[in-house]
């Protein structure tokens, strides 16, 4: 069982076949190859391409279609492909969000059914669209899978909370993943809807499609000891903590809906779990897409994600980590010589859970090396720090 | 062989990395031109490579290019390139704030100077950095930080702040914000911190000296003297005083390890004193002309296209394969027999110097457009040449009448209909070869590699790996559907290209282009045979500002270029212009040029037709 894996997420394409709906998202009805910098899909081939990435599963959570477009839909499972294809991933995972249901058909669940999705065997399948949930166990991971759409029957229900608040379903899904309780495997949550508060950037506090129960149901996520929890929906990328379970909002791949007005960008994510005693940390990495020159690594230390962040940090306090540090590195820090910089990969040998860090924990490592020990993190440790330095003053 | 990257998408320099502007390059004549030891102006419309060739005087192109193509660069080089793009955004912010305070001129004038600034140091430190990087072989980062910290005290940076060339560059990027919200605000009483007051000729002078005294001793710096190329980009959208300042004023001359290279758009002004680039004030400056304008930058054009399709051909089918054995050469006899094979296909074997001949293709051509064309018939006669038997008898005939008509026979011959209608056609065959498509592009690198693009797919090798001619017609539909979805849009719909006249009428830059374009069209194809149409055109004082507006809007896109091949009648230093010959498929129009006609006469009718006040309404029942 290998103890260290890499996901690619993408989330929320919103693909559509319609023209004159370039406003609305990237992957729409007359989107050409070419200029591939003006494609996101030909544009990330390239970029997976030039940097060598590779993955070992590609996750995609949810809304592939725009407003249950079925040829959006089938186009967008075409791209996934395309991409899983291009990092060697071995299988793709997606879950249902709401732009894939088709509340004027008898079965709002038709379009996703009939491309043998969410996954493959039909055990999963049967047991995604009847139960609401599946868990699929391979060689290195146990993926438990959420359908939060499942309550969608009508337009109405497509701005609602997904009601988990049950307790048939909860002691259903608290007595299936009680078999995976002590598996040492890396364990991921996949469901399209947050099941935490996210608040949007206008700072409008919209709780209505917030999963309803979610907070039991992390709760049996967590006694059962998954690792990490994958959403979408918001379309903005996030890490928080509920309790030590980290909750990963994805950005969105394409969409332009709560992108353009609020100078936020679509992002492409792929992290790198590690597995060590039953203990996982991850190093997220994440490109963010720019009309003219394509999918790069944002250079903005200022852009809400980052294009280097992590979760499963053994310490919460970075001041604590910034105190050890400087003790490790008293020589260098004490030292009469202004020029000398300590290189960071020094810093990471000596304490590699600095690699495990959130953003805002990136944040206030920096600030607390800056106000306190006159330190600068150079360039950024979001944008991938090469060295530590002495501010000048 | 060097390849281009495989995945030829259509490029703007603008958003490329060094990197990638560095594997795409291919060494042209330009190139030559912009690395000597002078200032140079480098001019031409958007997409000719203008910035391509600017960014590659930056020390990472150069380095790339090196690595990518195995070959030495940087000591052909004497001077390193600080690459200093324009900023679209805040120009157009400035203009906003110089339209808000008009009587705040040193306030208004203080801010564009900051952010003007703010931006040569940006990217001096850019270039500091990659020369350190490349050059500097041991203790790179404590050489960064001194030099760093002499700089931060050089130009009086508030500290704290981090030693290294990044966090300058971070800290200026913060100035910019600020001067961003002090426009945006249109705070006049703002107080602005010193770098809106500064020179930057001094403050570079001070911190290339600086540079010079720490990294003189290392190999690589010592091949050759410290000089320093200052590179600004798109000089056009940049604020007026510093194109002024550039051109006009004393900048140039203030230190001896700076150089200028300069990139703008051609212009026409119908007043000399106005016309930034007299003689005058480009004494000091070498102009670069970035498009085609004569015979010599003709060829050297289609040199680069030949060079440049070969790569892309050999990057398609991992072999050498010639564009001519694809596209084959421009050949007129070749084109009628391709359009009418029913007609034409008993001319089997004409050669050129035999064409005339009777029973040749084009004694056949000339004899049957006499018989529908009156005027054409009449021509002949008062040439001495027999309608019904349009041979060649006098000496020197064949040549001061046959070969001198023969684009306009044909051309008038394909259009024609009995009774002077003309027969429209989709495709016209004549349009083909490979000359033809590499003086389509004329002189635009863009252009040129989207036009090939959209030949690439079906290029494809016979069953023996050779290559297959692409067939006239095929070649032909081609060109017709680029020109219509890529060469015509990108002229015509050119942005900001409307203009209200006389307060009265809206007219458009394709209004202008489609006027020049038929009135040309109408002097091959019209009522009367014409021995020398119209086909350049020279900006009188007839037209007004609003039209001069417009023409120059044709020249920033491209769709209106200079002429400067010597022209008979006239006088030397009168510009003369033509339309692209991206447009002349579109507008069914042989590249040649003839005659040249006053463009206030081309448009008179654009002109006159102007709207009345009252406006009158009919009901049709």
């Amino acid at each position: 069982m290998s103890t260290s894996i890499k996901i690619a997420i993408i989330s929320d394409l919103h693909c559509t076949s319609k023209k004159d709906t370039a406003t609305i998202t990237r992957l729409h009805g007359e989107l050409l190859p070419k200029p591939i910098s003006r494609n996101p899909i030909e544009s990330i081939k390239e970029r997976i391409i030039f940097e060598k990435l590779i993955a070992d599963y590609l996750l995609c959570l949810g809304d592939v279609a725009d407003k249950s477009d079925p040829s959006g839909l089938s186009n967008g499972i075409g791209y996934l492909n395309e991409i899983q294809l291009q990092l060697n991933a071995k299988e793709l995972f997606l879950v249902a969000g709401n732009h894939d249901i088709d509340v004027a058909n008898a079965d709002p669940f038709h379009m996703l059914k009939s491309l043998d999705l969410p996954a493959i065997d039909p055990d999963s399948k049967s047991s995604y669209w009847n139960d609401h949930f599946c868990i699929i166990e391979k060689d290195d991971i146990v993926l438990f899978l959420i359908n939060t759409c499942f309550h969608i029957r009508t337009t109405d229900d497509l701005a609602s909370s997904p009601p988990f608040n049950n307790d048939i379903i909860l002691d259903d899904i608290n007595s299936r993943l009680n078999n995976y309780q002590n598996i040492n495997k890396f364990k991921l949550v996949l469901c399209h809807h947050h099941p935490v508060q996210q608040s949007d950037f206008n700072d409008k506090y919209t709780s209505n499609d917030l999963i309803d129960g979610a907070d039991r149901l992390l709760n049996i996520v967590k006694d059962n000891g998954f690792h990490l929890v994958l959403h979408g929906h918001k379309h903005i990328a996030r890490i928080k903590y509920d309790d030590d379970l980290p909750i990963f909002c994805s950005g969105s791949f394409s969409s332009l809906e709560n992108i353009n007005p609020f100078d936020n960008k679509n992002t492409f994510h792929i992290i790198e779990l590690k597995l060590d005693n039953h203990l996982c940390k991850g190093k997220i990495t994440t490109w963010v897409y720019n009309y003219n020159s394509g999918w790069n690594k944002c250079e903005d230390p200022n852009f809400s994600f980052p294009a280097y962040t992590g979760f499963g940090c053994s310490y919460r306090n970075v001041k604590q980590i910034c105190d050890e540090i400087i003790d490790k590195f008293n020589n260098w820090y004490k030292n009469e010589e202004p020029n000398k910089i300590l290189p960071f990969n020094e810093v990471v040998n000596f304490f590699p859970d600095i690699e495990h860090i959130t953003p805002r924990q990136q944040d206030e490592l920096m600030r607390y090396f800056r106000d306190t020990y006159g330190l600068e993190v150079c360039p950024n440790i979001k944008n991938g720090a090469t060295h530590i330095i002495k501010l000048k003053l | 062989m060097a390849k281009v990257p495989s995945n030829t998408g259509s490029f703007n320099a603008r958003y490329m990395t060094f990197k990638q502007v560095a594997e795409s390059f291919i060494k042209t004549n330009d190139f030559d031109k912009i690395i000597t030891n002078n200032h140079t102006v480098l001019m031409g419309s958007r997409g000719c490579g203008k910035t391509t060739l600017l960014k590659m005087l930056h020390p990472d192109a150069i380095r790339d290019w090196e690595m990518f193509n195995s070959k030495s660069l940087f000591e052909e080089i004497p001077f390193y390139g600080v690459y200093i793009p324009a900023d679209k955004q805040w120009s157009k912010q400035i203009e906003v704030f110089e339209g808000n305070f008009k009587n705040e001129t040193r306030f208004v004038n203080s801010v564009s100077k900051g952010l003007i600034n703010l931006n040569v140091l940006i990217a001096l430190c850019d270039t500091f950095r990659s020369l350190i990087q490349i050059g500097v072989d041991h203790n790179l980062k404590e050489h960064e930080i001194s030099l760093a910290t002499e700089l931060i005290d050089l130009w009086n940076i508030p500290k704290p702040i981090a030693p290294d060339l990044y966090s300058i560059t971070q800290r200026f990027y913060l100035y910019v914000n600020d001067l961003n919200v002090t426009i945006q605000k249109a705070d006049a009483n703002k107080k602005l911190d010193e770098f809106c007051y500064w020179d930057f000729v001094d403050k570079i002078g001070i911190a290339i000296n600086a540079f010079e005294e720490r990294f003189k001793g290392f190999d690589f710096f010592n091949k050759k003297p410290f000089k320093w190329a200052l590179c600004f980009d798109e000089l056009e959208i940049a604020p007026k005083w510093l194109f002024s300042e550039l051109i006009n004023g004393n900048l140039r001359s203030r230190n001896q390890k700076i150089l200028f290279k300069l990139t703008t758009i051609p212009t026409v002004s119908s007043e000399k004193e106005t016309d930034q680039f007299s003689s005058r004030n480009l004494d000091d400056y070498e102009i670069v002309k970035m498009w085609v304008y004569d015979s010599r930058s003709q060829t050297n054009w289609r040199s680069f296209c030949e060079n440049y399709l070969q790569k892309v051909l050999y990057n398609k089918f991992n072999k050498n394969v010639s564009p001519k054995s694809v596209f084959g050469e421009h050949n007129y006899n070749k084109a009628l027999k391709a359009s009418s094979p029913p007609v034409f296909a008993k001319f089997i074997k004409t050669k050129e110097d035999s064409e005339f001949d009777k029973d040749c293709i084009m004694w056949y051509v000339m004899k049957e457009l006499a018989q529908i064309d009156k005027s054409f018939y009449e021509y002949l006669m008062r040439k001495g040449v027999n309608p019904l038997d349009p041979i060649p008898t006098k000496k020197g005939q064949i040549d001061q009448v046959h070969r001198k008509i023969k684009p306009i026979v044909l051309y008038r011959y394909y259009f024609k209909k009995i009774d002077n209608q003309k027969r429209t056609r989709k495709v016209v065959s004549f349009n083909h070869g490979k000359d033809y498509i590499y003086d389509m592009a004329d002189g635009n690198p863009r252009a040129f590699v989207n036009l090939i693009n959209s030949f690439l797919p079906e290029i494809t090798l016979n069953n023996s790996g050779e290559a297959k001619m692409m067939p006239i017609n095929r070649q032909a539909t081609i060109i017709n559907d680029f020109c219509v979805k890529y060469f015509y849009p990108r002229v015509a719909y050119y942005a900001e290209s409307v203009v209200l006249y006389n307060k009265k009428k809206i007219i458009t830059l394709e209004n202008i282009i489609n006027k020049i374009g038929e009135y040309f069209r109408e002097q091959y194809i019209g009522a009367d045979f014409r021995p020398e149409p119209y086909s350049l055109i020279r900006f009188d004082n007839k037209c007004p500002k609003e039209i001069e507006k417009l023409f120059n809007k044709g020249l920033e896109a491209g769709g209106v270029l200079i002429v400067e091949d010597e022209i008979k009648g006239v006088r030397k230093g009168t510009k003369i212009y033509r339309l692209s010959y991206s447009l002349y498929s579109y507008y069914n129009l042989p590249q040649r040029t003839y005659a040249i006609k006053d463009l206030s006469a081309i448009l008179d009718t654009l002109l006159e037709d102007e709207m009345t006040d009252d406006i009158q309404l009919s009901l049709n029942f």
